[in-house]
C-alpha cells in the first residue's frame, strides 16, 4: 500500500513538474478558489442552518403569537401587571399602547371572576388626580358619561348600565 | 360517496354522524358532529357545503389535536351533563376540569392557542389566553421575558423613558 502511494506521489509530482509555471500557477489559484468557495457554501450552509434552528426555536414562543392574539392575553391581565408587561418588548408595548386607550381618561376591564357563573367581571378603572383607581362595580349613580372605550359608551343612569354603541 | 365511507374505519355503532379530522402531519382522527362542532372554524365549512369526509386541518399536528379533541369531548360531554344535571354542579366539574387541562408548559400552551385560534374554539381560547395572563400576573418584565423567551428589544433610554412616562399613574 504504502508503495503504491508513494508510487503514485511520484508519479503525480512528475506531471506536476512537467507542467509550464505559468499553467502550474494557473491551476494553483484555482484550486485555492475551489477551496474557498467550497468553505464558503460550508460556512453560509450553517449559517443558515442556526438561523433556522433559532427561528423554529423562537416561533414557538408566546411573543411570536399574532397580534391580536396576544391582545386577547393581554386585555385580561390587570391594570398593574400590565404596567410590566409594557416593559417586555417593543411589540407588546406597542399592542397596549394602541389596543388599550390607556392614555384615555377611563377604561373597561373584562376579569374572568372564579365565582362568577358567565366567567366574566366588568371592572371600571378610571385615572383621576393622576392615580389609577380601580371602582369595582359599584361606582356611584350619577347618570353621567363614564368611559369610552373603541367606540363605545358606558353610561350609569340610576342604578342600571346601559351600554349604547357609538361610531 | 359509498365507497370513500365504507373505506374508512367507524368502529363506533352510535347512530350520530361523524367527522374525521387529518392533522397536518396526515393522522386522522374520528369525532363525533357534537366534538367537531365545537370548532366555529369546522361548522362554518360544514355550513358552507364542506362535503368530503376527511376535513383537513393544515396547521394543526397530530399531538395538538388530540388535545384540542380531548377538550372539545370533555366541554360536549360537560354540557350534555349540565342539561341534565343542572347548572352548578357541571359547572364545578367544567371549572375543575379546565385547571387540571391546561396545567401545561409555555411550549404546549402557544400550541394550544394556535389551534385554538385556528379552529376558532371560544372555549379553548379563553381558557389559554387566560393561563397566560395568569402567568403574566405580578410578573416583572425580566420574568416575563424569561418565561416566554422574549428578546428584550428596548434599549436602556427607552425602558427608562417608558418607566418614567407612567411611573407616576400607579403611585
Amino acid at each position: 500500500m504504502l508503495m503504491i502511494d508513494t508510487n503514485r506521489d511520484n508519479h503525480l509530482s512528475q506531471r506536476w513538474k512537467k507542467l509550464p509555471r505559468k499553467r502550474r500557477l494557473e491551476q494553483e489559484s484555482k484550486k485555492s478558489y475551489m477551496v474557498e468557495r467550497r468553505e464558503m457554501a460550508k460556512k453560509e450552509r450553517l449559517k443558515k442552518e442556526r438561523k433556522k434552528q433559532n427561528n423554529t426555536g423562537k416561533n414557538y414562543s408566546i411573543a411570536n403569537l399574532p397580534e391580536e392574539t396576544i391582545a386577547e392575553v393581554l386585555v385580561r391581565v390587570s391594570p398593574y401587571s400590565l404596567d410590566n408587561a409594557r416593559l417586555v418588548c417593543k411589540a407588546w408595548s406597542k399592542i397596549i399602547l394602541y389596543k388599550f386607550h390607556l392614555f384615555k381618561p377611563s377604561f373597561i376591564i373584562q376579569e374572568k371572576n372564579p365565582e362568577c357563573k358567565d366567567g366574566c367581571d366588568t371592572r371600571f378603572v378610571m385615572i383621576e388626580g393622576g392615580k389609577i383607581r380601580d371602582t369595582g362595580l359599584d361606582f356611584p349613580c350619577n347618570g353621567r358619561i363614564m368611559a369610552s372605550c373603541n367606540g363605545l359608551l358606558l353610561i350609569e343612569s340610576c342604578c342600571k348600565l346601559q351600554v349604547p354603541v357609538c361610531d | 360517496m359509498a365507497s370513500s365511507s365504507s373505506s374508512l374505519p367507524s368502529p363506533s355503532s352510535s347512530s350520530s354522524k361523524k367527522f374525521i379530522l387529518r392533522s397536518s402531519d396526515g393522522k386522522h382522527f374520528e369525532v363525533d358532529e357534537a366534538v367537531a362542532l365545537q370548532s366555529e372554524m369546522i361548522k362554518q365549512m360544514v355550513e358552507d357545503g364542506f362535503g368530503g369526509d376527511v376535513i383537513p386541518l393544515l396547521n394543526v399536528s397530530s399531538i395538538v389535536l388530540s388535545k384540542v379533541i380531548d377538550y372539545c369531548k370533555k366541554h360536549v360531554e360537560l354540557d350534555f351533563k349540565k342539561k341534565m344535571d343542572g347548572d352548578n354542579e357541571a359547572h364545578e366539574e367544567i371549572k375543575n376540569w379546565d385547571s387540571e387541562y391546561i396545567n401545561v408548559g409555555v411550549d404546549e400552551l402557544y400550541h394550544l392557542i394556535m389551534a385554538a385560534n385556528y379552529l376558532h374554539i371560544k372555549g379553548l381560547l379563553d381558557l389559554t389566553c387566560q393561563k397566560v395572563a395568569d402567568i403574566i400576573k405580578g410578573k416583572q418584565p425580566e420574568q416575563i421575558r424569561k418565561i416566554f423567551n422574549i428578546e428584550n428589544d428596548f434599549t436602556p433610554e427607552e425602558e427608562q423613558e417608558i418607566r418614567k412616562e407612567h411611573s407616576w399613574a400607579f403611585e
